[in-house]
């Protein structure tokens, strides 16, 4: 975009440059139109700057996502840039020597560290001020190696760790600390199993490097090597591995990862460690942090793209009323012999000289506008431990300025071409200009080559989603003026935008395979074509709305008027319109959305966990057991959830076998007690869904089928086959049963069966999920804070599957609303364009308006027909932007592959009703200036000034 | 202090405008100019009067302060016995809908609104019913030779119908007075005089008019032609009279 961007200004700015310097007349008549009217000029500015203030600030947010995320990378993982993982302590140690004796240049810091996740609890049990964290990150390491590890003990956060720790003392961060309300000196529990150890404080650290990995930090030894905690360690409960910090800083030692990889790699073939996984933390932080800055330019980019576009139809209004008031002297000036490109040339000086202090404060207005939806976004979304916060980078301001500039000056140059081209003698007289009609051949002509395009692109490249919906509009609409052969334009006009705008509108239904994965520009694409068709079709209709007008205010002056100056100007009333709808279009799309996915809710929870209410998490170092869980008086059934990693194998015909890691749910028919999850497609020979689920739980490592359930982002169909690798590198066949949605919720994968696990996983030791029923009578919430409350010590963690849900949808909520509040930026610019043609429409009827004035026509009259023209414009863009926003986020929310199935299409009334008194409020406040004004335009002066 | 004594005439007893002492000047920056320097003028309902003199000299602002579409500076202006300086923007306005028609050079139609549109607009402001306007409007337009044309807009119109339109309009609302300034202007010889005879036929109905011109034939018809010059009025004179020169009836200042 803002490559396209320099090169129009690359192609549109010499010329400009060079008339400024070497033309004076075109610089005399460029410039000295910016300065004779301040007031005129500063309405250009502040119409140009919105479209530049949304780019811009579409930028600084993506700055802001991205460069909160890049800091978090720089401090989160301290000088730790990669972490191998290896099965035991015993086997970090072997590793960390071997990499150590790599003596690489590219590492600079190895360090065998293990990881555990506990309870810790402070105070006198029984009293208030007992306090217990369910669940903190523990990591055993030498802490006078990590004080030096990575060579900058400023990085590490431990510099004011002690060189030497006992067994019996642990370290905290301060947000830890001051949780659990512990100083120095005091005393924690860490809960394992049903016992407790016990360790002295002996020092709090800043929440950062190292100390920001592990909340808490204990010797080496003082859990692991513990008597007891050993044997009430499960050896799921424990990872170890070998934290490795790269030479350089943090971008340049994320680089090496790579590298790095391979010495590891080759390193620990050396001691029997084969296919070590290597997680290139830092490297894939940075990455998120690149995509994530992408992904919200590039989303925010393209919501403006709607606000940009009403901005384009601004800029097209104010150039337009400059060149119409400005109509007696363009024909003078043709009259004496000046040329078309010398008017042209001299209305591009103008608009570059307004472009470019627009582009200037409006990339400044878009610093501010980019702060705002950050501070937005650093209160309403989770973000776990990321701060969203401001970040702007200089090149943001110039690609935002850029592509401001360039748009502002494309369509001044565009729109003067059209300007430019006027009658000298109806000119210079002001009289209205007549329309010209294409000559038939050259748009029968045109109109063919439009239709053959629009087919040849369809065929040529019908499976591109864009290429899809929008090339059979082309050919329908370069139709018309065929059509127009044989029936009356307006007909032809109507059947075939209406059939375009049928088309656009159920393209995501009527070809689900191709629209399947559609991209956010698809949807702007849809917005425009929408509007624009429909724009179009309801303009050729000034017939009916003057027949509807006449009913409705044959008596009332001001209606009469108000509704018969944009009756009489279609193209006018249309673009503006357009530019009302477009804006209102996206805001309705955006709170239709809100409320299906709101009224989903229930739906969700279902499709991702079935008849489960509840689920329950604990600490892998003292889980619940479903024994336990069952024999509680609030639950009526408890199934056992192991979720552990399996290695799936791909092979793909001419490439190396690849294999990754994906999340599993093991069940047994515990899980079948109740209704497990509804699967959206099942194999034949399974008669309905429970039979289905029972062979999973059945499928045994011994003999038979091994049939699984997959979740449908996975784009497995039932049938597929899909190899699993043992920790014993043996390869297992599993068959897809099913496929469910939704499943992401409570954190599922891929189901299979509790007799696979032993063959597919390390030890099945220990199990720290569960999913509830909760017993009659019992709120599945009531049953969750019951279990936390008795688990605290435990890690238990615990949440109704529809509170779960609620509170997804809560958060794509919020993130769609502050994109709502984002795009109702735009509505500013349909206010302004609304003003600005109210404005101008003001000193275009001046005479007209003196004239009403000298025959008797009140002044509150005159303002009362301002009003009405602005609320008819506002009315029609509220009625189309609503109507087809509406139709839109039907046809794709429930018909389209785009989203998820079972949604519950609902409409936001309240929502939608105030957001069309909103906009008509806000139609009716641009005509306030104008109409006061024209109210007040005194009849002599008026009917002299043009007389 | 009445008025009267102000100026030191008397207005005429059965005069259907009356002005005394009328003032007005323009300002831009620091340019001054006296359009109007104290002139004294009468009115009877049924006259045709004709307002005559070189351009820039006050004709037009004459006009513009008597019916009240402009200001005046000083002095006063009296219709039907109201003065209509001292009168609110508001009742002023109503004042012209009810009793004052326009006809101006560039015939200041709607655009948007079709011939009997435009003619039955000041019977609308006025208050009247739609049924009624309408009726009226046809009417008039069929007076004007325009009923086949009702339903066009101006742009369909030529010079000549527009102006007839014009006309229409400013005597929907059957005023006291017309007010007609330039109204052959922009119309070929042919047109002016069809446009003449129609505000004669107007007149001889009983209809005042008065008349801003530079058309020394319409003058050469009023029942009495006025000249201004310098911002006052020249001469007062009756063109169809016999005794023309000894006519003068209002004070020639």
């Amino acid at each position: 975009m803002t490559i396209v961007a320099l090169i129009i200004l690359a192609v549109l700015i010499p010329p400009v440059i060079f008339d400024l310097v070497r033309r004076p007349t075109i610089r005399r008549l460029g410039l000295r139109n910016v300065s004779r009217r301040r007031g005129e000029a500063a309405l250009v500015v502040a119409g140009s700057l919105l479209a530049t203030a949304l780019v811009t600030a579409a930028f600084v947010v993506g700055d802001s996502f991205g460069g909160s995320i890049r800091s978090l990378a720089e401090t989160r993982w301290g000088p730790t840039d990669m972490i191998v993982d290896v099965d035991s302590t015993d086997q970090a140690a072997v590793a960390a020597e071997a990499i150590s004796d790599l003596e690489s240049a590219d590492i600079d810091g190895v360090m065998p560290v293990s990881f555990v996740a506990v309870a810790i609890g402070a105070g006198e049990a029984g009293t208030d001020s007992r306090v217990v964290e369910p669940t903190v990150r523990l990591l055993e390491f030498d802490t006078a190696v990590g004080s030096t590890f990575g060579g900058d003990p400023s990085a590490t956060g431990l510099a004011d760790a002690p060189v030497e720790m006992g067994s019996d003392e642990i370290v905290l961060n301060d947000v830890v600390a001051s949780d659990l309300g512990v100083v120095v000196g005091d005393s924690v529990e860490i809960f394992i199993g049903d016992g407790t150890i016990v360790l002295e404080v002996v020092a709090v650290l800043e929440k950062t490097g190292l100390a920001g990995i592990g909340e808490a930090i204990v010797a080496p030894g003082s859990l692991t090597g513990s008597t007891f905690a050993q044997s009430a360690l499960s050896d799921d409960a424990v990872s170890s591995g070998v934290f490795v910090s790269n030479t350089g800083d943090v971008y340049s030692g994320a680089d090496l990862s790579e590298t790095v990889d391979e010495q590891i790699a080759s390193a620990l073939a050396g001691v029997m460690i084969d296919d070590p996984e290597i997680s290139w933390v830092k490297s894939w932080l940075i990455e998120d942090a690149e995509f994530e800055a992408e992904d919200t330019t590039s989303l925010f980019g393209t919501i403006s793209g709607f606000s940009v576009a009403a901005g384009v139809l601004l800029v097209i209004n104010l150039f337009v009323m400059l060149a119409a008031e400005r109509t007696v002297e363009l024909g003078t000036m043709r009259a004496v012999g000046i040329r078309r490109g010398a008017i042209m040339r001299a209305f591009a000086l103008e608009g570059a000289v307004y472009g470019a202090i627009a582009a200037v404060l409006g990339a400044l207005v878009g610093v501010g506008v980019g702060a705002g939806v950050t501070a937005y976004a650093s209160a309403v979304l989770p973000t776990d431990d990321v701060g969203i916060r401001l970040f702007v980078e200089p090149s943001s301001l110039v690609a935002g300025a850029a592509i401001g500039f360039a748009i502002s000056q494309l369509t001044v140059v565009l729109t003067s071409f059209r300007t430019s081209k006027l009658n000298i003698i109806r000119a210079l007289k002001d009289m209205p200009a007549q329309s010209h009609r294409e000559r038939s051949w050259k748009s029968l002509v045109g109109g063919a080559v439009g239709v053959a395009a629009g087919v040849v692109l369809y065929v040529m490249a019908g499976t591109t989603p864009i290429i899809a919906m929008v090339a059979p509009v082309l050919a329908l609409v370069s139709a018309i003026p065929l059509l127009g052969r044989l029936v009356p334009t307006r007909m032809a006009i109507i059947a075939l935008c209406g059939a375009a705008l049928f088309w656009t509108a159920a393209v995501f239904g009527l070809l689900p395979d191709v629209m399947d994965d559609p991209d956010i520009s698809l949807f702007l694409a849809q917005g425009i074509l929408l509007v624009g068709l429909a724009v179009t079709m309801v303009a050729v209709l000034e017939r009916f709305w003057s027949r509807l007008a006449r009913l409705g205010g044959g008596a009332n002056v001001s209606a009469r008027l108000g509704l018969a100056h944009p009756l009489d100007r279609p193209v006018r009333s249309a673009l503006l319109i357009a530019m009302y709808a477009l804006v209102i279009f996206t805001v309705t799309f955006m709170g239709v959305m809100n409320a299906v996915f709101s009224a989903s809710t229930p739906e969700l929870a279902n499709q991702a966990a079935g008849s489960w209410a509840a689920l329950v998490d604990t600490n892998n170092t003292s889980p619940f057991t479903t024994e336990e869980l069952a024999a509680r008086d609030d639950v009526a059934h408890a199934a056992a959830i192991r979720t552990r990693g399996v290695e799936v194998v791909e092979i793909t015909e001419g490439l190396d076998e690849e294999t990754f890691f994906t999340r599993a749910q093991f069940v047994d028919d515990q899980f079948l007690a109740v209704s497990p999850p509804p699967l959206t497609l099942r194999g034949d020979e399974f008669a309905d869904d429970a039979a289905a689920w029972e062979a999973v739980v059945e499928s045994s490592s011994v003999d038979g089928t091994k049939w699984v359930v997959m979740q449908d982002w996975s784009g497995e169909i039932p049938g597929d086959v899909i190899t699993l690798r043992t920790p014993d590198g043996d390869d297992v066949d599993v068959t897809v049963a099913g496929v469910m949605a939704n499943g992401w919720l409570v954190g599922s994968g891929m189901y299979l069966g509790e007799p696979l696990a032993p063959t597919l996983l390390n030890s099945v030791d220990a199990v720290w999920r569960h999913f509830l029923v909760p017993a009659d009578g019992m709120d599945a919430s009531a049953l969750a804070a019951s279990l936390n409350a008795d688990g605290v010590e435990r890690g238990a963690d615990a949440a109704a599957v529809l509170d779960l849900a609620i509170s997804e949808t809560s958060e794509q909520e919020a993130f769609i609303s502050m994109l709502q509040g984002y795009l109702g930026l735009g509505l500013l610019i349909g206010i302004a364009g609304l003003g600005v043609v109210l404005v101008r429409a003001v000193r275009e009827r001046r005479r007209q308006l003196g004239m009403l004035r000298a025959v008797g026509i009140r002044s509150e009259t005159v303002r009362g027909s301002f009003i009405v023209e602005a609320a008819f414009i506002g009315f029609q863009g509220v009625v189309l932007g609503i109507g087809l926003g509406v139709l839109s986020s039907w046809q794709t929310l429930t018909r389209s592959a785009a989203f998820e199935e079972g949604l519950t299409f609902a409409l936001p009334y309240r929502w939608l009703a105030m957001l069309a008194v909103i906009a008509l409020v806000a139609s009716l406040l641009a005509s306030l200036v104008p109409a006061i004004r024209a109210g007040r335009v005194p009849p002599a002066s008026a009917l002299r000034m043009t007389s | 202090m009445s008025s009267d004594e102000i100026n030191g005439t008397a207005p005429q007893a059965n005069a259907l405008v009356s002005a005394r002492g009328v003032e007005k000047t323009y300002r831009t920056g620091d340019l001054v100019v006296p359009a109007l320097r104290g002139v004294d003028l009468d009115i009877s309902g049924g006259e045709f009067v004709v307002v005559m003199g070189p351009s820039g000299n006050g004709k037009s602002t004459l006009l513009n302060c008597l019916s009240g579409l402009d200001e005046i500076d000083g002095g006063t202006v009296l219709i039907d016995g109201n003065d209509i300086h001292e009168m609110s923007d508001r009742a002023r306005t109503t004042h012209r809908a009810k009793r004052m028609g326009f006809v101006f050079q560039s015939f200041n139609l709607i655009p948007v609104l079709s011939a009997v549109e435009n003619a039955e607009l000041p019977m609308l402001a006025a208050g009247a019913k739609p049924k009624e306007s309408r009726d009226r409007a046809m009417d008039l337009l069929s007076r004007v030779g325009l009923a086949d044309r009702s339903g066009h807009r101006p742009a369909e119109l030529s010079g000549g119908e527009q102006q007839r339109v014009a006309i229409a309009r400013a005597l929907v609302t059957d005023p006291a007075v017309v007010w007609a300034d330039e109204p052959t202007g922009n119309l070929d010889s042919a047109t002016a005089a069809s446009v003449l005879e129609l505000f004669h036929e107007v007149n001889r109905a009983g209809q005042t008019m008065v008349v801003v011109t530079h058309d020394r034939e319409i003058g050469a018809s009023a029942d009495r032609l006025i000249e201004v010059r310098d911002g006052l009025i020249a001469a007062d004179t009756r063109p169809s009279s016999v005794t023309a020169e000894a006519s003068t009836e209002g004070p020639v200042r």
